[in-house]
Parts: structure tokens; C-alpha cells; sequence
């Protein structure tokens, strides 16, 4: 086999392979650098087609010339390492200038002889003698052109991490196997003998080598680390390289041998590309383990630290919270203390209280009890607290209170109670506590002294009143003696004389009268006889007393009868007929003759009402409101009617409100006035004070 | 024959007016002057009514009312109380004790205490 008929086959594959990677760069590579990839695999084919050309064509000067074409490969090279180191400020720039550069060498080559002035017709074609003068520049920029993409890739190389760093890498060890190798059989063995020129196309072989890894390097998007990749390398290069040997071998034997060698050596190579591979996995796991592991550890510390900040919250929280609540207890301790202090006074207050107090709570039970109360009911403190009603009222004197309190102990007001020689004065308060119950304050205030007062008042009323009457009695029975006769009869002056003194004296019994009722009323001693009884014949008995009084003084009585039967109820008839009398005998008196005086009586469910009303001379409004005063007289009748003592009202009101009634008017000044009063046909507890 | 009356009553006036004013009427009187003597004149005279006053020295009225009406010779006698006292419960306690009436001398004449006289007497 010769090898300049190996030499173009070799190279048209060369072509192929090229335009293979063109093919797949443009296709599958989607950024920019890919491009650019594309370009340089494309004009790398073109440079092996020329030297094919070379070979294979008989024009060798021609196509010896085309082959300067590699120089776009230095073109393309620049702009696809700009791109992938991202120095990408002016590149259209620089690529017209590279392309620029590339075409003007190309034409030189082609139209003059300064780079090839002529071909020797045996391979190598090209030799000192043949180059042109241009011809040692050219390749030195050719030379620079790839040292400077070798520059620019070292630089990137520094800055980048991660797959970027891998992807230089395999370019860059492209680069670095094309200069190496390119030097070496361009540059260097055929300094030492023409024989090296044989290899001139070698650049041509290791171009594959490195476009081939920067396909690899700009398509794959997951790259294995470069050793796989050149260990694979190495081995189908030694394994296409004794493959060759086969062929190269004259004699049988030696070929069956290569043969041999072969086949071991690619079992070898299976066996280390597998090992490689397997080694090259184990260190990216440990490698992605060390990773997660970091990761693991970064998130756990920052976990610790984000708890370790909400510890320190919270602690400054409770701290807070501990200051707010010692803040809260000092002023739990001061109104405490506060709270004691007026407790402490309370308590003093109610221990000296000049009366009597008890307190029972919502359930009747006593739960205090003063000093002053302890002094009254004579039992001390400690006998009674704590005690209900049914126990306490085994106690001597508790019992008398409790019936006088009979259940309402909240509405007692001023009730006397006599204990031996004591008469108390009983009031009771409710107290609302918090949960809305009732308490009850019993109040016990001493009235001895009061009453003895009273009683000593009216007992000398009482007294002085019926010593008093001694000496009129005598009058009047000497008076009328001396009318009837009994000493002679009399003239008619003698006799109008007496009667005047008598009917003087009979005032003054009134007056002595009228204020004994006065005191007795005072006294709560006036209302006496309750008995069932018919108001309507009551009001007869009132008519009949005041029949002489009305036909002296011409005033026509007319009576309203009621509807139907009236209930009996029970009263004082005595008094009740005073009081009827009383206001029968002002509607009389304070009418003027020919004047009408019209009694009615009526009843519905609840009460019996009595009025009397006349056509006399009224009451003015100012005088209105002293009407049922003690000794009260209104001006207007005081001129006329000089009799009349002032008790009359005062004493049928407290007759009336004595039953428990009430007792109203209703008056216009020079028409007339109407009195009334009510009792309650219920009588329930009409005030009986004995 | 006249009809007896005994009054009993300390005061000279009063007694002389009704003692007046009674014989004028045709009835026979006989005085006594405090409560002792007319206990005695009256079990003595056997009056057919007696006038007794309230005040009086020694024994009272009371005390007077309820001896008489003790005494089984004396206690049919009516006797009307004559007395300035106007309480209640006095009142009460003449009546419950057996008196027949209860007159307030300064309220009554002389003529209408004969009038109740009568009346009793009837």
C-alpha cells in the first residue's frame, strides 16, 4: 500500500468527520459559541478538501495555494474563543478585521507567489526553496492567532467554575493537542530532516482531535470529565494505530500477531476506559455527597440560628413580661394595703357605731353583728354570727325582731320594737354584693329616750287637759244650772248673758278636747276599735250630728247613694265618723247661707271613697298647701267664722291615714271645694300602734 | 219614795251643782266625800244608782267600782262613772269593770246626766 494513495482517503475523511461536526454543531447547538463552532468546523473541512484537492488533482500550485484557506480557520478560531470567553465588546469588529486579514492572505496566495512561489511535484510539495518570502509570516500569524485564542482561554479559564470551567477545558486542551501536535510535525521535525516534511499535513489529523472536542465540549450538555474523554482518545489512537499496523505488516505471520495485539489491546482499553469511567463516577458522587453534605450542613446551622434568635426573643419576651408582672404586683400589694386600710376603717366605724347593726346575707344566715347591736339583743357576737333565723330565733329577743321583720327585710322602715326596757327603731337596707344577691342591713337605733320624751309630753298633755276640764266642767254645769232656772228664773238679758259665758266655755272644752286627740294622735294612741263596719251608716251618723248645724245655718245637705251594697270594712267607727263629721261641719261652715253641701259615697274593687263637696268660699293656692296643719285656719275664713279651733283637718287626716287611706281636696277660690278620702277595702295591716 | 242616789266625788263644787240639780228633780242624795266613805255608804244606804268620779283621794275610782261590784249586797247598784279622764283604756276599764256608763262630766250638763239617769233607770 502506498501511502500517497492513503493520504487523500485519509484526508477526504478528515473532510467528512469535519463536515460531521458542522453538521451537528448547527443543529444541535443552540447558543452563540455554537455558531461560531460551526464555522470553524466548516472551513477545517474546507482546508482538508484543498489539501485532498492536493493530492488528488494535478494543478498542485493551484491547489497548493487554496490550502492557505486554513487561514480562516485562525479566523473563525478568534471569534468563536471570543464568544466563549465572553469578550464580546466590538465583535463585528473583529470579526470583519479577522476575515478581513483571512481573505487578503487567501488572494496573495492565490494571485501572486509571495507565500508560494512554486510546488516541488513530490510530496511535501512544499519547501524552503518553494515558499515564497511572505510565506514564514503568514505562519507566524498563524501562530499568534492561535497562541492568542490559547491566552484568551486561560484568562476565561481563571474566572469561571462548573461546567463553563469544563467546557474551556476541553476546548482548551483541544487547542493545546492541534499546537502541540502541529508544531511538532510542522514546526520541529523538519528541522532536522527533510524526511519530517512527509507529515506537513498533519495539523489536518489533530484538528480533528481538537474541533472534535470542542463539538463535545459546545453540544453535550452534561460533559464527562475530560480524562474520559482523552483516555478514550488515547485508546482508539493506539488502537487505529496498530489496527493500521496490520495492513503495514508484509508478512502473514506478523500480521495474525498484530491482529492479536490488537484485539488484547482492545480489550485492554475496554477494560481502562471502564475503570477510568467507574473511578471518574465513584469521585463526582463523593464529590456531589460532599456537596449535599455542605448543604446540609449550611441549612442546620441556619436553622440553629433561626432558633437560637427566636430563643433570644422569647427570653426578651418573658423578660418584659417578668418586669410587667412585678410592676403589676406592687400595685396588687398597694391596693391591697389600701384595700385593708379602709376595711380597718369600716370595721371601727361599725365597731362604734352608736346603733345597733346586723347584717343577714342572700340566705338568711347572720353574718355580723356590732357591738352596740350585741349590747341590745343581749347576746354576744359569737352566740348569734353565723346563725339562720330558725336557730337565732330561739334566742330570746331575736324572735320579737323577726316577727316585726316577717319576711320583708329588706323593706322595713322605722318600726319600733320594744325590748325590756328598750324601744328600738328598726330600719332595714339591702345591699347588692357583686353577684347581684341581696344582703340585708338591719339597723337598730335606740328610741328610748325619744319616746320617754314623748310620752312624758303627752302625759302631761293628758294631765294638764284633764286638769283643765275639772274647773270648766264646774263652769258649765254652774252655767247651765243658772240657764234651766235653778236659781231663779232669768231675764231675757240675764239669760242671753249666760248663754254667751256658756258658749264661751263650751269652746274651751272643745279646744281642751281637740288637743287631747292632738296628743293622743301624736302618741299613735288615737285609732283603737277595728271593727267590721257599714260605711254607709257611718256617713249617717256623721249627717245626724251636723243636721242642727246645717238647718242653722240654711245649708241644703244632699247625698249621692252608692250603686249597690257596700263591703264592710274595718275601721274605727268612732274616729271615722269624726272625721266624716269634721269635714261635713267645714263644707257647712265655710258655705255661705242658701249654699249646698253634696256628700257622696262610692266603692270599686279596691277602695271606699267618701267626698264632701260644697259651694262655699274655697281655698286660695297659697293656703292650699298648710290645709291639714295643726292649728291651721285659712285667712279667708277666719273672718267669718271666728269658732274653730284648726285641728278639725289635722285630725281627720290622721284618722284617714291612721286606716291606712288617703285623704285629698280639690278647691277654686269663691266656688267651692270638695274633700276626699279613700280606705282600702283590704284592710291588711292597718297601723295599730297600742 | 225617792229614788236614792250616792255620789261619790271630791270636789265640794261639783258635788253641791249636781247634788242641786238632783234634789231639784226630786231624787234623795247621799254624798260621800272620797272612795273609803262611799264604799261604806253605799253598803249602807243601798242607793238605786251611784255617781262615782275617777279622782280621788285614797283609793280611786277603780278600786272603788270593783269593790262594789264585789260585794254581793252593792253589786246590782248601776253606777255611772263621771270623770274628766277621756282615755281609751280608762273608759274600758270602767265598763269591763261593771260600770253602767261612762260620762266626761265637762261634756255633759247636769240636765243630760239626769236624762241618762233616767235612762238607766228605766
Amino acid at each position: 500500500m502506498d501511502f500517497s494513495q492513503i493520504r487523500p482517503i485519509a484526508l477526504l475523511a478528515i473532510t467528512f468527520l469535519n463536515c460531521a461536526f458542522t453538521f451537528f454543531v448547527w443543529l444541535k447547538g443552540k447558543s452563540r459559541e455554537a455558531y461560531h463552532l460551526g464555522w470553524l468546523t466548516f472551513f477545517s473541512a474546507l482546508y482538508s478538501l484543498s489539501w485532498t484537492a492536493v493530492f488528488s488533482f494535478p494543478n498542485k500550485l493551484f491547489w497548493t495555494r487554496t490550502t492557505w484557506i486554513g487561514f480562516f480557520l485562525v479566523a473563525a478560531n478568534m471569534i468563536f474563543i471570543y464568544c466563549l470567553t465572553e469578550k464580546t465588546e466590538f465583535l463585528k469588529l473583529k470579526s470583519y478585521g479577522w476575515y478581513a486579514l483571512a481573505i487578503i492572505i487567501l488572494i496573495v496566495s492565490l494571485t501572486t507567489p509571495y507565500i508560494i512561489k512554486s510546488v516541488s511535484s513530490d510530496y511535501p510539495v512544499i519547501t524552503p526553496d518553494t515558499a515564497g518570502p511572505l510565506n514564514q509570516l503568514v505562519r507566524i500569524l498563524t501562530v499568534l492567532g492561535l497562541l492568542a485564542s490559547v491566552y484568551y482561554i486561560i484568562v476565561s479559564f481563571r474566572k469561571n467554575t462548573g461546567l463553563k470551567k469544563l467546557r474551556l477545558k476541553y476546548i482548551f486542551t483541544g487547542i493545546l493537542i492541534y499546537i502541540f501536535g502541529s508544531l511538532l510535525f510542522v514546526g520541529v521535525l523538519p528541522l532536522f530532516s527533510t524526511n519530517f516534511f512527509f507529515f506537513l499535513d498533519a495539523p489536518a489529523y489533530f484538528s480533528v482531535i481538537w474541533l472534535g472536542l470542542a463539538t463535545y465540549a459546545i453540544i453535550k450538555k452534561e460533559l464527562f470529565d475530560i480524562k474520559i474523554i482523552l483516555t478514550e482518545l488515547f485508546v482508539a489512537l493506539i488502537g487505529l494505530i496498530l489496527f493500521g499496523q496490520i495492513f503495514l505488516m508484509a508478512n502473514p505471520r506478523a500480521r495474525i500477531i498484530g491482529s492479536v495485539i490488537f484485539l488484547l489491546f482492545c480489550f485492554l482499553g475496554y477494560l481502562l476506559i471502564r475503570t477510568t469511567y467507574r473511578e471518574i463516577q465513584k469521585e463526582q458522587e463523593a464529590a456531589k455527597l460532599a456537596t449535599d453534605l455542605s448543604d446540609l450542613n449550611e441549612t442546620l446551622e441556619n436553622k440553629i440560628r433561626e432558633k437560637t434568635q427566636e430563643l433570644r426573643l422569647n427570653v426578651a419576651e418573658l423578660t418584659k413580661s417578668k418586669i410587667a408582672l412585678t410592676a403589676t404586683l406592687a400595685e396588687v400589694r398597694q391596693t391591697r394595703h389600701q384595700i385593708e386600710e379602709e376595711h380597718n376603717k369600716t370595721m371601727a366605724i361599725i365597731a362604734n357605731f352608736a346603733d345597733g347593726l346586723l347584717v343577714f346575707d342572700h340566705q338568711n344566715t347572720l353574718t355580723l353583728m356590732n357591738p352596740q347591736a350585741e349590747i341590745f339583743l343581749k347576746i354576744s357576737a359569737a352566740e348569734a354570727v353565723g346563725k339562720k333565723p330558725d336557730k337565732l330565733g330561739n334566742l330570746p329577743f331575736f324572735k320579737s325582731l323577726f316577727e316585726l321583720l316577717a319576711g320583708n327585710k329588706t323593706t322595713v322602715f322605722r318600726q319600733e320594737l320594744a325590748i325590756l326596757d328598750l324601744t328600738l327603731e328598726i330600719s332595714s337596707v339591702p345591699i347588692f354584693n357583686a353577684e347581684g344577691q341581696t344582703d340585708a342591713l338591719i339597723i337598730l337605733h335606740d328610741v328610748t329616750r325619744e319616746k320617754r320624751i314623748e310620752k312624758m309630753k303627752t302625759e302631761f298633755v293628758s294631765v294638764a287637759a284633764h286638769q283643765l276640764r275639772t274647773p270648766l266642767s264646774a263652769i258649765k254645769w254652774a252655767l247651765s244650772l243658772l240657764l234651766e232656772g235653778d236659781f231663779g228664773k232669768l231675764n231675757a238679758e240675764q239669760k242671753d248673758f249666760v248663754k254667751k259665758s256658756y258658749a264661751s266655755n263650751q269652746r274651751m272644752i272643745i279646744l281642751i278636747d281637740d288637743l287631747l286627740n292632738v296628743a293622743k294622735i301624736e302618741e299613735g294612741k288615737y285609732v283603737y276599735n277595728l271593727r267590721p263596719a257599714d260605711m254607709a251608716k257611718l256617713v249617717q251618723a256623721a249627717l245626724n250630728a251636723c243636721k242642727e248645724l246645717s238647718a242653722k245655718r240654711k245649708i241644703k245637705i244632699t247625698q249621692v247613694v252608692p250603686d249597690g251594697p257596700i263591703t264592710e270594712i274595718k275601721v274605727d267607727a268612732e274616729k271615722i265618723t269624726i272625721a266624716m263629721q269634721n269635714l261635713i261641719e267645714n263644707a257647712i261652715k265655710y258655705t255661705m247661707p242658701g249654699g249646698q253641701v253634696t256628700i257622696s259615697l262610692k266603692y270599686d274593687t279596691n277602695n271606699i271613697e267618701f267626698s264632701v263637696a260644697d259651694t262655699g268660699v274655697g281655698i286660695s293656692p297659697e293656703q292650699q298647701k298648710r290645709l291639714f296643719t295643726k292649728f291651721f285656719r285659712a285667712a279667708n275664713v277666719m273672718l267669718m267664722e271666728t269658732d274653730g279651733t284648726g285641728l278639725g283637718l289635722f285630725i281627720a287626716k290622721n284618722i284617714i291615714e291612721a286606716h291606712n287611706g288617703k285623704i285629698w281636696f280639690k278647691s277654686e277660690v269663691n266656688k267651692g271645694s270638695t274633700f276626699y278620702f279613700s280606705l282600702p277595702s283590704e284592710q291588711k295591716s292597718i297601723e295599730s300602734k297600742i | 219614795m225617792n229614788k236614792k242616789i250616792l255620789i261619790i266625788e271630791d270636789d265640794k263644787f261639783l258635788r253641791e251643782v249636781i247634788a242641786k240639780k238632783l234634789t231639784t228633780e226630786g231624787y234623795e242624795i247621799i254624798e260621800a266625800v272620797n272612795g273609803e266613805n262611799g264604799i261604806i255608804q253605799a253598803g249602807e244606804t243601798k242607793p238605786d244608782l251611784i255617781l262615782l268620779d275617777l279622782i280621788l283621794p285614797g283609793i280611786d275610782g277603780f278600786g272603788v267600782l270593783a269593790q262594789i261590784k264585789e260585794n254581793a249586797e252593792t253589786k246590782e247598784i248601776p253606777i255611772i262613772i263621771l270623770s274628766n279622764l277621756s282615755q281609751e283604756s280608762e273608759i274600758k276599764r270602767a265598763l269591763t269593770l261593771g260600770a253602767a256608763d261612762f260620762l266626761i262630766k265637762a261634756n255633759f250638763t247636769p240636765s243630760e246626766i239626769i236624762k241618762k239617769i233616767k235612762k238607766i233607770k228605766k
